[in-house]
């Protein structure tokens, strides 16, 4: 099957998915037996029969459910993700503003932790049951343990704090004029705008979060990458290998990495994923105005366009994912068909 | 084997990339920033890049303020109703009076964009002489008609804060340019402090009508300025709106209209750090000049510190008991008897001084201390025996079973855990013998139950909707309204005390009014005070005029370093 066809039949099975995710999340936020108005008007304002109905008209929310609900899937089919009754803004303007930031933050958290885990498995594979690997298993198990925002509040106040080599919470010096927002990602838009000292504050002040978030993914890659090596280095063509008198490097890294690559492929996407659909935590504690606490403000308070656009925004993240997993399953193991 | 070679060469170009991003990464030296780029831009002070370094000559007066999580949805003074806008409110605009002393004392207000005022004798005619000379950070003088646009305005818009001009005026006008005179709908001595609310300021009309304003009856969907109000101002205030990035800053700059006089500084940057720890860490290290909402044991940390001074104020927020007066959610507690001798089995003492460390006042029952009327003597005391013969009156002296919801997971008044508080409430009513079953449910659900007046007993907070007992009393000792409902409380005494305090104008008699309606709210035991919050902000000891207002918070007008 062509990568075509193949992508078409994806994005065909994807929609009825996404129908399906909306119907779910509407019977949910609809089953809370509690009114969204509640979380935004005042006490006062919710005992004035004027201001409830004027906000019941402007958000639909006089109508009866499932008229709400095809509104709803009406204007998601023209592209209308809805209005947070929270920000009072259109949730696509919303996830704009939001979405660059995480993936700015999610991008760079997947490179260090791709960078420092594939190499330290490789290592741990091949000096198996040495200190160099028992020190990765011990490095790799406290990353997958450790609770992301105690480490970020450790590093915040030893490198911020104490050592004083990082900048503290935020996005980037606040007292800088920032250039104006073109793709949202400010390391991007820094460049395009020519402004060497934003870039450079933008990328300092990104280094500490996204280490702490990337430990995470990191130990995992770790772990991964070991275990499918070590696998790999038992099987006979790697004998093979070895017996026609290639060198030990050419032996990991061109015929063992290349058959462990599989496994960490998938650990490294589903990873990036669950990057992409927030790290609250970490967003938190270093101030990162990103899609994950938008997320959680919109669950609280029962806004219900955003919860549904950032729960479609991740559906359709993690259905990419696969996909880009999937067809570089092709690409690395010509014994594997899309189909 | 081809696509082969290309995705190993592919994942080894992401592993390069990879490695040089980290190289950055690791914590391994201080990146000093660039050299700005352009020379356009104004030598400033990067403390965040280089915080160990004395101070730089500094071009540009910048104060840096970190807030905690801000709540804000809008800065349109006329639909904001949030804890976080006010500060910015009262920067950018102004309004008719304000509070004396700096915003020290609570209990009368002083003229600020009016000269004088006058208020008919029957409480019903309110009539403003406008300061001349006031002009709009545009330019534009100030006018009655600003006034009268900008009162509409906020009624037409039926915003959260529309009731506070629709419930109360029946009409207002400008008899002359600078003269306004608003008629109320009936007598309402309170309405003169609800003018010091961030909702009543003064807009320049001019301008909000240009970017789409209205005070039409129809604002509520013709009314298109909000946008442009969210990241511009069209006030009188010291400074003006520059920028809001929500879920990161708020930007405003010195306005150089400013009939006070120019303000000291030429930016304030309000950043939004939601961490308390990262907060108190950029307090310490420079990068902010004040810290708000730091926790209790960071705050005690940094008192004998010379850098910082810590501002201490008391807060018209508040934490209470409320207990059902419906025999069918609770036959004993229906009894007022029993609700007497639950006030009187709570440790008081332990949660105030024990739980929050001493930052909380004891608020007697519903009226926060500092307002007009209020008494710290009021306060019941714990009484372990009374409580206990009360029961016994009561015909409970085996003890009784009552169910408590709360907000799980939920601060109350921003400072306790409702689940702390809980547990505190259990302890203390089961040595008297009442078995308190307490049940946490998420705070939506729960409020939503609250004020259907199905629980039997909760834990809740207030904010103030103005400054006057009024607004308290209004609320809680007047017969099916917004609070009083939820208890089914009904005391015609206590309703009628409460109603006719509105409409009386002599403060002394007001006073004693309001009195007796907290000593009968507190004989009924319906509502029980128990934290009135004390606000601790940490500023560096080079501010000077740091003064906590209740309405604003901060009001930037009198801050200087």
């Amino acid at each position: 099957m062509s990568l075509l066809a193949y992508l078409a039949r994806r994005v065909l099975v994807t929609i009825p998915l996404l129908f399906l995710v909306t119907l779910l999340g509407f019977v949910i936020t609809y089953l809370i037996p509690a009114d969204p108005l509640a979380m935004v008007l005042s006490e006062r304002a919710m005992a004035n029969p004027q201001i409830v109905q004027a906000y019941r008209e402007r958000w639909g929310l006089d109508k009866p459910p499932h008229e709400r609900y095809l509104t709803y899937v009406g204007n998601l089919v023209r592209g209308d993700f809805g209005e947070s009754i929270v920000t009072q803004q259109s949730v696509s303007a919303d996830i704009a503003r939001y979405f660059p930031a995480t993936v700015e933050l999610a991008v760079a958290a997947t490179l260090i932790a791709i960078a420092f885990g594939v190499p330290l498995g490789i290592v741990a594979a091949v000096k198996r049951e040495t200190l160099i690997d028992h020190l990765a298993r011990i490095f790799s198990l406290v990353g997958v343990c450790v609770p992301v925002f105690w480490l970020g509040l450790l590093a915040l106040s030893l490198f911020y704090y104490r050592l004083q080599w990082m900048p503290g919470p935020g996005r980037v010096n606040a007292r800088l004029d920032l250039p104006p927002v073109v793709t949202g990602l400010l390391t991007v838009d820094s460049l395009l705008a020519g402004r060497g000292d934003v870039f450079a504050s933008a990328l300092h002040h990104l280094m500490l979060p996204a280490l702490v978030l990337g430990a995470y993914s990191m130990s995992l890659i770790t772990r991964i990458v070991r275990s499918a090596m070590i696998e790999v280095l038992q099987q006979d063509y790697i004998r093979t290998a070895r017996a026609k008198g290639l060198i030990e490097r050419a032996v990991v890294m061109r015929h063992a990495l290349r058959n462990a690559a599989l496994p960490a492929v998938t650990a490294i996407g589903l990873a990036f994923g669950n990057l992409m659909a927030g790290a609250v935590m970490t967003e938190t504690v270093f101030a990162w105005p990103g899609i994950g606490r938008y997320a959680v403000e919109s669950a609280i308070k029962l806004d219900f366009a955003p919860i549904m656009g950032v729960t479609l925004l991740v559906a359709v993240i993690y259905i990419a994912v696969n996909f880009v997993v999937d067809v570089s399953y092709a690409l690395l193991n010509p014994r594997v068909r899309l189909s | 084997m081809k696509p082969f070679n290309r995705s190993v060469r592919l994942l080894g170009f992401a592993i390069a990339v990879g490695l040089i991003l980290s190289a950055c990464a690791q914590p391994i030296a201080p990146v000093q920033p660039a050299a700005p780029a352009q020379p356009a831009q104004p030598a400033q002070p990067t403390p965040t890049e280089a915080p160990a370094q004395p101070a730089q000559p500094a071009a540009e007066n910048v104060l840096v303020v970190g807030l905690p999580k801000a709540d804000t949805r809008t800065l349109d003074p006329h639909r904001q109703y949030e804890i976080t806008p006010p500060q910015i409110m009262r920067a950018t605009y102004e309004t008719l009076v304000t509070l004396p002393d700096k915003g020290a004392t609570i209990d009368r207000v002083e003229p600020l964009l009016a000269e004088s005022y006058e208020v008919s004798e029957d409480a019903l005619v309110y009539t403003f002489k406008l300061r001349s000379g006031v002009k709009f950070a545009s330019g534009n003088p100030m006018t009655a008609e600003d006034v009268v646009f900008s009162f509409k305005r906020l009624g037409a818009l039926q915003d959260n804060p529309a009731w506070l001009f629709n419930d109360h005026v029946a009409s207002i006008e400008a008899p002359d340019a600078s003269t306004v005179k608003i008629t109320l709908k009936e007598p309402n001595a309170a309405f003169l402090s609800m003018l010091v609310s961030p909702n009543f300021t003064v807009v320049d009309s001019k301008v909000v009508k240009e970017k789409g304003g209205t005070d039409a009856d129809n604002a509520k969907d013709a009314d298109k300025a909000t946008d442009w109000l969210d990241s511009n101002s069209a006030g009188t205030g010291p400074y003006v709106l520059k920028e809001w990035k929500r879920g990161e800053q708020v930007v405003i700059e010195r306005n150089p209209n400013y009939w006070r006089g120019s303000p000291p500084f030429d930016r304030i940057i309000f950043r939004e750090i939601p961490d308390d720890a990262a907060r108190q860490q950029a307090l310490e290290r420079g990068d902010i000049d004040i810290a708000v909402g730091l926790d209790v044991d960071a705050i005690k940390r940094l008192e004998g510190n010379a850098d910082f001074q810590i501002i201490v104020g008391n807060t018209l927020d508040m934490t209470y008991l409320a207990l059902t007066t419906n025999a069918e959610l609770s036959k004993g507690l229906a009894d007022k008897r029993v609700r007497q001798a639950i006030k009187h089995a709570i440790d008081y003492d332990g949660i105030l001084n024990g739980l929050l460390g001493g930052t909380a006042l004891h608020i007697p029952t519903i009226i926060p201390l500092g307002l007009l009327g209020t008494d710290p003597a009021l306060a019941p005391k714990r009484d372990v025996e009374k409580a206990k013969s009360l029961l016994k009156e009561a015909g409970y002296e085996s003890g009784l079973e009552i169910t408590m919801v709360y907000p799980g997971e939920y601060k109350l008044s921003n400072v306790i855990l409702a689940d702390t508080l809980a547990a505190k409430l259990q302890e203390d009513l089961g040595e008297v013998g009442v078995k308190l079953n307490v049940e946490p449910r998420d705070p939506a659900s729960h409020r939503a139950d609250y004020r259907g007046g199905k629980l039997m007993a909760t834990i809740a907070d207030w904010t103030p909707d103005f400054l006057d007992p009024h607004g308290w009393a209004s609320a809680f000792a007047v017969e099916g309204a917004a609070a009083a409902k939820r208890v089914y409380y009904a005391n015609k005494e206590a309703e009628k005390l409460a109603l006719d305090a509105a409409k009386t104008t002599d403060p002394a008699k007001r006073a004693e009014m309001y009195r007796k309606v907290q000593e009968l709210i507190l004989d009924d035991a319906v509502f029980i005070g128990l934290i009135q919050p004390k606000v601790q902000i940490v500023a560096s000891a080079k501010l000077k005029d740091v003064i906590y207002n209740p309405v604003y918070f901060l009001d930037y007008y009198f801050m200087s370093r």
